[in-house]
């Protein structure tokens, strides 16, 4: 019975990394499979979103022990909102994280959005690699190295410590139930369908009159906040962030094998590939020998990107067919 | 005897066919242009020719064998060289490195080869170590020209050859032409200047909408009425 | 007036440049001839790295050949006779690759961005092929420190960092007379150039493809080797780390361009020694990307791009 129990919980903590996941695999449908914008910087959004919650909510750290970290956020108790019932800062603080990775997406989109399609990737890649660069060495921003810890939990007040996943679970799916009606609309509109009619063929789009980098720069945009949103749940649920945290493997190539094995421009995929991909990832432990190695899962990750390419590119429910294969 | 046969030929981009049911023929040693409005499908006739496209239906005889599903590279062993519209140097070469990719398929050293083709280009002779993204329009379709009968083609496929050139450099380059089918070769040649093209040809055939729509002797159809307001200007 | 800092930064840098350079020309063939950009470069970088790593201390150690500090420089000789294994194995590696991926895709008529996606998760495979076999802790050739020698001018330089710029002068030569004098060398610039026209010409793409990728994996080892000597460490991820150096030589010598993407590479790797007078050391890698921002901004095609 203990047993059971302990499964279940174990089971709970799975679903909501899985959940969060599911958010930002929804960020990259977005820009990859209804924009074909290749973005291999997703841990940059990763950690604004992340780090942006996290500032605004966490108490500034002992200043004796940290002389040089001077941002301390902690927005809910300079608002005096923590007792407003609801823990409104939780909301405001995901909207900031949301904004911050519009901002950010906004500027380097604005930039290079008109250039050749693989030059995006290299630039997300800069741009995720120098976001890292900056909350690592720049310690009076956001701790440098050591971090943001104890970053206080969404209505933590209301369960037993011990019970909190279970509440923080339905936080999460809700948002991502959200987030998923929201992408599902938009991509069902007018709107979407010049995305989709953009990703099939950019020239004749452009010879049709649309403005095709407007609309690549929204896409873009609009993915960059759900990450955002991501980011910032996986903050409240993890509650320490510091630049390891987003290392390209769990920040950008696991999102990436879950979009691609769900089946990237289908938005239930997306969701589908993030609870399969996590499932194998956290099975993986309990493997017997060096199969529970974890470096092997880093091979696996690539050989089943490389082999749904080859073998499904459509991935397991493939996109929702309105238009023609993406792929082939 | 016939050195190209298209028989009934469909062909096109994903389900839009371009081509449908289009037949031509060239004879060795003839001079055959095509005209036809844009979008005519007179380029992709060619693509096809040269297996850049497979066509869904239909033959296409060279030499009196089949070449359909041949991959480009084949063709081009089998004596058919082709000089696309546009991009039709490598332009970090140099001229005498072009020629030398014109002969790629050949064994052996190219350089008598290329000797021989530069006499035929005398603009080009002296100029040989200079990079072909330097030269004029014109002078790049007289390299492109010349890199195709690298290989002593049977059959030799202009693609406008003339187009976006200057009057004077017009006239060389069909002047060329028509010397390069003196030699021998048989040509099939797309123009948009169709008055000039047709006044070299031996045969030409207008297509229009993917369709044949009228053939004859180049002098005839240059006399047509119909042609002359629909193609030449009045 | 100059001081002695900036120049030993503006030698370092040169040093620097010219592995950069080593895995900029392959990259840039690459992206030239395939059309895509291969994320995987710098994990061949690290793979290699590590390859030399293995054979020196195996086979090599096994047979009695452990000798280190080979005059002047701190490595042994053992690392030299890895050295060519190492790139054979790499360009081996590279063909399977593209029997086995990158043709299907090819065949497919897949775009470059889908091409561009295989090779992230080939990048991916080959730095959990290299954790899973080496770990992920930082690691060492066998080495003895030696004594920095003294240029004129009082600038002090690692002896390595001269075995470095020398290994790749040698091989930008010889990669310059391979794709100057010979044909498969004419042919793979003619490629670059532009696909379609070569294939029209004659010229088996396929063929040079292939080509491409012996070349362009066993420059892309050669600097990773040179990479690990010269910061005398070898981690997983110090390929992928270098991606951005990479592309940021590759555009801005312009695509394809070998030649550009040689003096591309002593650009960046220049300017993101010199700019830690100003700047934190270890924003170096930010360097390299703003350099590639402004490019892309100012000139897409390249500082050294060619006209078509």
């Amino acid at each position: 019975m203990i047993d059971l129990l302990g499964i279940v919980d174990y089971g709970v903590g799975w679903a909501v990394v899985a959940g969060i996941y599911a958010v930002f695999t929804l960020g990259l449908n977005v820009h990859w499979g209804f924009t074909g914008l290749f973005n291999i910087g997703i841990a940059g959004f990763f950690a604004i979103g992340a780090y942006t919650s996290a500032l605004l909510t966490t108490p500034s750290p002992d200043t004796a022990l940290f002389e040089d970290f001077v941002f301390g956020g902690d927005l809910p108790s300079r608002l005096g909102v923590l007792n407003l019932g609801i823990d409104l800062w939780f909301v405001i603080a995901l909207l900031a994280a949301a904004t911050a990775c519009g901002i950010i997406a906004f500027a380097i989109g604005f930039l290079t959005i008109r250039l050749k399609e693989d030059y995006l990737a290299i630039t997300t890649l800069g741009i995720a690699e120098t976001i890292r660069l900056v909350f690592l060495n720049e310690g009076w921003l956001a701790n440098g190295s050591r971090g943001l810890y104890n970053i206080p939990k969404y209505l933590g007040g209301l369960v037993h410590p011990e019970h909190y996943n279970y509440l923080y679970l339905i936080v999460v799916l809700l948002v991502l139930g959200f987030l998923y009606i929201a992408v599902s609309r938009a991509i069902n509109s007018p709107w979407g369908r010049v995305l989709k009619a953009i990703r099939e063929d950019e020239m004749t789009a452009q010879a049709s009159g649309k403005n095709v980098a407007l609309f690549k720069l929204q896409a873009f945009v609009v993915g960059a906040c759900i990450m955002g949103v991501g980011g910032a749940l996986y903050a409240h649920n993890i509650r320490f962030v510091s630049p390891i945290t987003f290392d390209p493997l769990m920040a950008t190539f696991v999102i990436w094998a879950m979009l691609m094995v769900g089946g990237s421009g289908n938005n239930k995929g997306a969701i589908l590939g993030s609870f399969i991909v996590w499932g194998i990832w956290a099975g993986t432990q309990f493997l017997p020998g060096f199969l529970s190695d974890p470096n092997i899962r880093l091979l696996m990750i690539g050989v089943l990107i490389v082999g749904v390419m080859l073998f499904k590119p459509g991935g397991i429910l493939g996109e929702e067919r309105r238009f023609s294969n993406r792929v082939t | 005897m016939s050195v190209l046969e298209i028989n009934d030929v469909t062909a096109g981009y994903g389900d839009a066919a371009i081509l449908r049911g289009v037949s031509a023929t060239v004879n060795s040693g003839e001079l055959v242009t095509v005209i036809g409005p844009n979008g005519s499908g007179k380029s992709t006739l060619m693509k096809t020719v040269l297996g850049l496209l497979t066509p869904t239906d239909g033959q296409i005889l060279f030499e009196n064998e089949s070449i359909v599903g041949n991959s480009p590279e084949t063709i081009v062993r089998k004596g058919i060289s082709y000089v696309p519209q546009s991009s039709n140097v490598f332009p970090s070469l140099t001229i005498r490195e072009n020629l030398e990719m014109g002969a790629f398929l050949r064994q052996g050293d190219s350089g008598p080869r290329i000797s021989e083709i530069l006499d035929l280009f005398p603009d080009l002779h002296g100029k040989q170590k200079e990079t072909a993204g330097r030269l004029s329009g014109g002078q790049r379709q007289m390299l492109a020209l010349a890199r195709a009968l690298m290989l002593d083609p049977n059959l030799l496929l202009l693609d406008e050859p003339t187009a976006g050139l200057a009057p004077m450099m017009i006239d060389s380059v069909f002047e060329r032409v028509k010397e390069i089918n003196d030699s021998g070769i048989a040509i099939m040649l797309v123009e948009q200047n169709a008055k000039d093209a047709l006044s070299i040809s031996d045969r030409a055939y207008v297509l229009a909408a993917g369709q044949n729509q009228l053939e004859g002797k180049g002098e005839e159809l240059l006399h047509d009425p119909e042609v002359a307001r629909l193609y030449l200007g009045g | 007036m100059t001081s002695v800092v900036e120049l030993e930064l503006v030698v370092n840098g040169l040093v620097m440049g010219s592995i950069i350079a080593l895995g900029a020309m392959g990259l840039t063939l690459l992206y030239g001839n395939l059309k895509f950009a291969h994320i995987a470069h710098g994990d061949f970088m690290t793979i290699a790295a590590y390859l030399v790593l293995f054979i020196i201390s195996v086979p090599l150690s096994n047979i009695g050949l452990k000798a280190i500090g080979l005059g002047p420089f701190t490595f042994g000789y053992p690392l030299l006779v890895a050295l060519p294994f190492a790139v054979l194995i790499a360009a081996f590696a590279a063909v399977l690759l593209d029997l086995g991926v990158y043709r299907r895709l090819r065949n497919r008529g897949s775009g470059t961005v889908v091409m561009a996606m295989a090779s992230l998760g080939v990048a991916i495979a080959l730095r959990g092929l290299v954790q899973i076999i080496w770990g992920g802790d930082i690691q060492q050739y066998p080495r003895m420190s030696k004594l920095f020698f003294k240029l004129p001018m009082d600038v002090r330089i690692p002896p390595d960092a001269l075995f470095i710029a020398g290994i790749a002068l040698v091989v930008t030569i010889s990669l310059h007379l391979l794709l100057t004098k010979t044909k498969i060398g004419k042919a793979m610039r003619a490629t670059a150039d532009n696909v379609d026209l070569a294939r029209v010409t004659g010229i088996n793409t396929e063929i040079v493809i292939l080509w491409t990728w012996v070349i362009g994996a066993g420059l892309a080892a050669v600097a990773g080797v040179l990479l690990a000597v010269f910061q005398a460490q070898l981690l997983p991820i110090m390929g992928w780390k270098f991606l951005i150096p990479l592309f940021s030589a590759v555009i801005l010598g312009g695509i394809g361009n070998p030649y550009g993407a040689f003096w591309g590479a002593m650009i960046v790797g220049v300017s993101a020694e010199v700019a830690t007078q100003w700047i934190n050391p270890s924003y170096k890698p930010a360097i390299a990307f703003a350099i590639l921002i402004v490019v892309l901004l100012l000139r897409p095609r390249g500082i050294f791009g060619v006209r078509d």
